[in-house]
């Protein structure tokens, strides 16, 4: 056979970059695990679903389309899908306008603050989204908001007088801005994550070709963000549709209903619950979300970028002469209004007693805490499990997202492909849907788990393992391959190459994803309100009944000791990841 | 000749573009390796080396076929015997070096020696991580993380960590390619003389002939997916098989030639080309009746001389210098044949125009060597 001439073997030359079909090593220890673990969780999202939907279209042993009749000819369904399609458009974009600035300028260039900025863009996972809600609330609420008050106190002296506003956080403003405050974190983490792991002579190289700044932003570093940056889009967007204490506590007084929040009155305020219809709306949910997850899988997919790729370099730092402080006061800003100033109005009226412009701050006390929260039984003891149980999920939950993922990074058959999606199915899923599921499924007979902290802890993984998903999907493919080859012919198993190799180079994305659980679960509102009871309160279920029957000043206390807790938690384990991670910087 | 450590016979791996059309990245490749030789693959980009070293690793699953490293068989397509990276006892040393971010250069090379079944105490690990160290040159680098260190250091490290455990095999990954060309060299002649001392066998890939050169013992070029000559340096450069071969080892003027070849007094063959007739000593049983022939010769093979006569009888033209290079240690000049661009390396120092020159070229014909094209 004679061989052809070097040259016209260059159009082979794509060899190194054909895409290659995935060799299929054999089956290790840790596949199998990673396997098991993943279907026994699928299992737990895809059975009371399917039970559920099951129950509905199968109605005294026929088959009915009632549902979908009753859902399409719901009266104002085209307006609440509009208006919901339209707030989480809006606040996503805007988050990730922030979330991207802020992640850019802090590291790459040297308006960062070091620890100030580096964490507490991260501040707002601390807080609940309904405590910041509420904090808005007793902000910016035309008459009794504080800020409104200040500004109305000032404009006295003008000769300007009002009798309320000048602002309303009940309006579409209000929503989309507080829903953003809330997502700005999750797009964050992401980006900053990517920019660690970019190559930096990717951008030296286009500075070096003329482009300024800006052209080398757009078109290298944003494009070659594009796994990070869609993965944020992922995760805001999942958040954004599924999220029910914001639109709530701030869209419905301003007339705008979103679907989480119909679905949730569809099952809890009307007497008998419109399942079927709440089932058909979520339905619609879903269909949007994925959409917005199949577009990621591709931008995935296309280009992974290895990140850690073994060869180690240094990044050059843009200084901005005259913009530094400016630019830092604008990242403290945002920290300002995600957490501080809500936190303020939540501690102002806890321990005023009451909500109210006229403050005695003579007699400010901590009465409020002590009889609503410390010396309540009901409250302390929901408090107790919402931490355990926050802790243990998140623990397993986060585990399990590492070895998932993995796996599906290296298996691409159509199990795994079915595995994933069976796993993220719940995320486009309204969460009292799925609280409703698992009443139906695991609440009565066989299982009998009604009432249990068991249920509480499988119905929170099911509700978060998709987030921690995302996050991991991305951590893991940023890992250069080569590095667990090299520690294969090292001599170390499958298993051995994940925890000594594997995970270390993530736990970054790991402590972020625990934190994220862990605060998700905690100050989890609408399956708490579903299965917990007074038998085995949680937080979540306790700041409902308040909100509805209790004051203010106990909703201010309660949110608070939680938000409290959640910080002093992920403060200590960030320090801690700092430390691990040191050799990153 | 003693048992060779590597056997590798019949090996294939296909891989599937884009539209489903199979490509075969190694093609029925027998290659044997022995106790302590340095056997390097070379060819260009797409010629298989890289899939056929990871094969070799474990790193890829063969479609068929059977390798045998030392007395494991470590993979048989007719047994069904693929045994898995861990379990091989070879080392490897990666292109972008894959030396761990998280772990300081300490802990990069003792790795190997923690993934055993067998607990070494920690004062051994110790000496044999110093030990090793200098050996590669960077005896005081143990606290150090990979961020820090320069290429060649990273490099180095990645060396010692493969070198740790005194495998029989060590397989490189064109290592080279990402240092720069100084330090390079220096690596090249450190590793050539740790092989040398340490024993152990080397299969290194690379695109580089010139590097191919200097360190193998012996060279396999590779072309889509086989082997296209194996054999010592000096033999493949002296005596290419073929034109692939010609051309990739080494620079080579070629001129096809006709069939009709006919004797000459003095001995030799006489050959018709485009440029007339060449005449060359050499015998060629092995030549293609009928099918394309090309004759070759190296640049240095190659006297250039200025004048208005020709200086011989026979390979002799006239032509039009186009370039002269200046490489330091030669010079590289190009020159027009009616056409044809041909090149002669000379040290002698000459006055010539750098273009425009009319020279005469000639060569020996016991240099011009005649080949399958």
């Amino acid at each position: 056979m004679t061989i052809e001439a070097a040259r016209s073997l260059q159009d082979n030359d794509a060899m190194h970059g054909l895409p290659r079909r995935r060799t299929k090593p054999c089956a290790t220890a840790l596949d199998r695990i990673s396997l098991g673990v993943a279907l026994v969780l699928a299992l737990l999202a895809v059975y009371p679903l399917g039970l559920l939907v099951t129950e509905l279209f199968w109605v005294d042993g026929h088959f009915s389309f009632d549902a979908i009749v009753n859902t399409a000819t719901m009266p104002g369904l085209v307006v609440i899908v509009v208006d919901t399609v339209i707030m989480v458009i809006a606040c996503s974009l805007l988050a990730l306008a922030i979330a991207a600035a802020f992640a850019w300028l802090n590291e790459r260039t040297d308006a960062r603050f070091g620890f100030l900025t580096d964490t507490l863009p991260l501040l707002p996972f601390m807080v609940p989204p309904v405590a910041g809600a509420i904090g808005w609330v007793l902000l910016l609420s035309p008459r009794a908001g504080y800020v409104n008050g200040i500004v109305r106190a000032l404009a006295e002296p003008f000769g300007i007088s009002l009798r309320e506003g000048p602002f309303d956080i009940f309006s579409w403003g209000g929503l989309i801005f507080v829903m953003a405050l809330y997502q700005v974190p999750y797009a964050f983490l992401m980006i900053v994550s990517g920019l660690r792991s970019l190559d930096p002579s990717l951008e030296e190289q286009s500075r070096i070709s003329g482009a300024g700044l800006f052209e080398t932003l757009r078109r290298v570093t944003l494009r070659a963000l594009g796994p990070s940056i869609a993965g944020a889009v992922l995760l805001m967007a999942w958040q954004g549709f599924a999220l029910f204490s914001v639109p709530a506590i701030i869209g419905s007084p301003a007339g705008i209903e979103v679907l989480a929040v119909r679905i949730v009155r569809l099952l809890t305020f009307s007497y008998p619950p419109q399942v079927d219809v709440a089932l058909g709306l979520s339905m619609i949910v879903a269909a949007l979300v994925s959409v917005t997850w199949i577009v990621q899988r591709k931008v995935i997919d296309a280009g992974r970028n290895s990140a850690f790729g073994g060869k180690a370099h240094n990044i050059r730092i843009i200084r901005l002469g005259a913009w530094k402080w400016p630019m830092r006061g604008l990242m403290l800003l945002y920290i300002f209004a995600a957490a501080i100033m809500p936190l303020c109005a939540l501690i102002i009226v806890s321990l005023n007693g009451f909500w109210s412009l006229s403050i005695k701050w003579g007699r400010l006390s901590l009465d409020a805490f002590r009889t609503n929260v410390f010396e309540h039984p009901i409250t302390a003891l929901s408090l107790w499990n919402s931490i355990v149980i926050g802790a243990v999920t998140a623990t397993v939950g986060i585990l399990a997202a590492a070895l998932i993922s993995q796996y599906l990074l290296r298996h691409r058959s159509g199990l795994a492909r079915g595995v994933d999606g069976a796993l993220k199915l719940p995320a486009v899923v309204s969460h009292v849907v799925i609280g409703v599921a698992f009443v139906i499924a695991f609440a009565g007979p066989p299982f009998h788990l009604g009432g249990t902290a068991l249920i509480l802890g499988m119905v929170y993984l099911v509700l978060y393992l998709p987030q921690a998903l995302a996050a991991t999907d991305a951590a893991v493919g940023q890992v250069g391959v080569e590095l667990s080859e090299a520690s294969r012919l090292a001599g170390a198993s499958d298993m051995q190459t994940f925890r000594r190799i594997n995970l270390p180079l993530i736990l970054g994305s790991l402590v972020a994803g625990w934190s994220l659980m862990f605060t998700r679960v905690a100050g989890d509102l609408t399956a708490s309100a579903l299965l917990s009871g007074t038998g085995n309160p949680v937080v979540g279920f306790r700041i409902l009944e308040i909100y509805t029957n209790g004051s203010f000043a106990a909703l201010a206390a309660l949110t608070l000791v939680l938000v409290a807790i959640t910080f002093a938690i992920i403060a200590v384990l960030f320090a801690w990841q700092r430390h691990l991670m040191a050799w990153s910087r | 000749m003693s048992k060779p450590l590597v056997e590798v016979r019949n090996l294939s791996k296909t891989f599937v573009r884009q539209g489903g059309e199979e490509v075969f990245a190694v093609n029925r490749i027998d290659l044997d390796v022995h106790r302590e030789e340095f056997m390097v693959l070379v060819g260009p980009s797409g010629c298989g080396k890289t899939t056929l070293l990871r094969c070799i690793a474990g790193l890829e699953d063969p479609d068929d076929g059977h390798i045998r490293v030392g007395d494991q068989v470590v993979y048989d397509s007719g047994r069904g015997v693929l045994v898995p990276p861990e379990k091989r006892r070879i080392s490897m040393v990666f292109q972008s070096y894959a030396l761990w971010p998280h772990m300081t250069v300490y802990d990069n090379v003792k790795y190997p020696l923690t993934t055993g079944r067998s607990r070494i105490p920690q004062a051994e690990i110790r000496e044999r991580v110093e030990q090793v160290l200098a050996t590669v040159g960077i005896p005081n680098l143990l606290e150090q993380f990979p961020k820090q260190l320069s290429g060649g250091q990273q490099q180095r490290v990645a060396l010692a960590r493969a070198l740790i455990l005194g495998t029989d095999l060590i397989l490189f990954d064109e290592p080279l390619s990402n240092v720069d060309a100084k330090v390079r060299e220096q690596l090249r002649l450190e590793l050539l003389a740790m092989q040398d001392r340490l024993g152990f066998a080397a299969i290194f890939v690379t695109h580089d002939q010139t590097e191919a050169m200097i360190l193998g013992d012996t060279i396999a070029v590779l072309g889509r997916g086989k082997v296209a000559q194996i054999g010592a340096p000096r033999d493949i450069y002296a005596r290419p098989a073929n034109q692939y071969v010609a051309d990739f080892i080494g620079s080579a003027n070629k001129l096809p030639v006709f069939a009709s070849a006919k004797r000459v007094d003095g001995g030799g063959i006489e050959l018709d080309s485009p440029l007339g007739p060449l005449v060359t000593t050499h015998e060629q049983p092995d030549l293609d009746g009928d099918g394309p022939a090309v004759a070759i010769w190296r640049p240095e093979q190659f006297s250039i001389s200025i004048g208005p006569e020709a200086p011989q009888e026979v390979n002799c033209w006239q032509g039009v210098v186009t370039a002269r290079l200046f490489l330091g240690s030669h010079e590289e000049i190009i020159i027009d044949v009616n056409g044809t661009q041909l090149t002669v390396w000379t040290t002698e120092a000459l006055d010539l125009d750098a273009r425009g020159q009319r020279v005469w070229v000639h060569v020996d014909p016991k240099n011009l060597r005649i080949l399958n094209a």
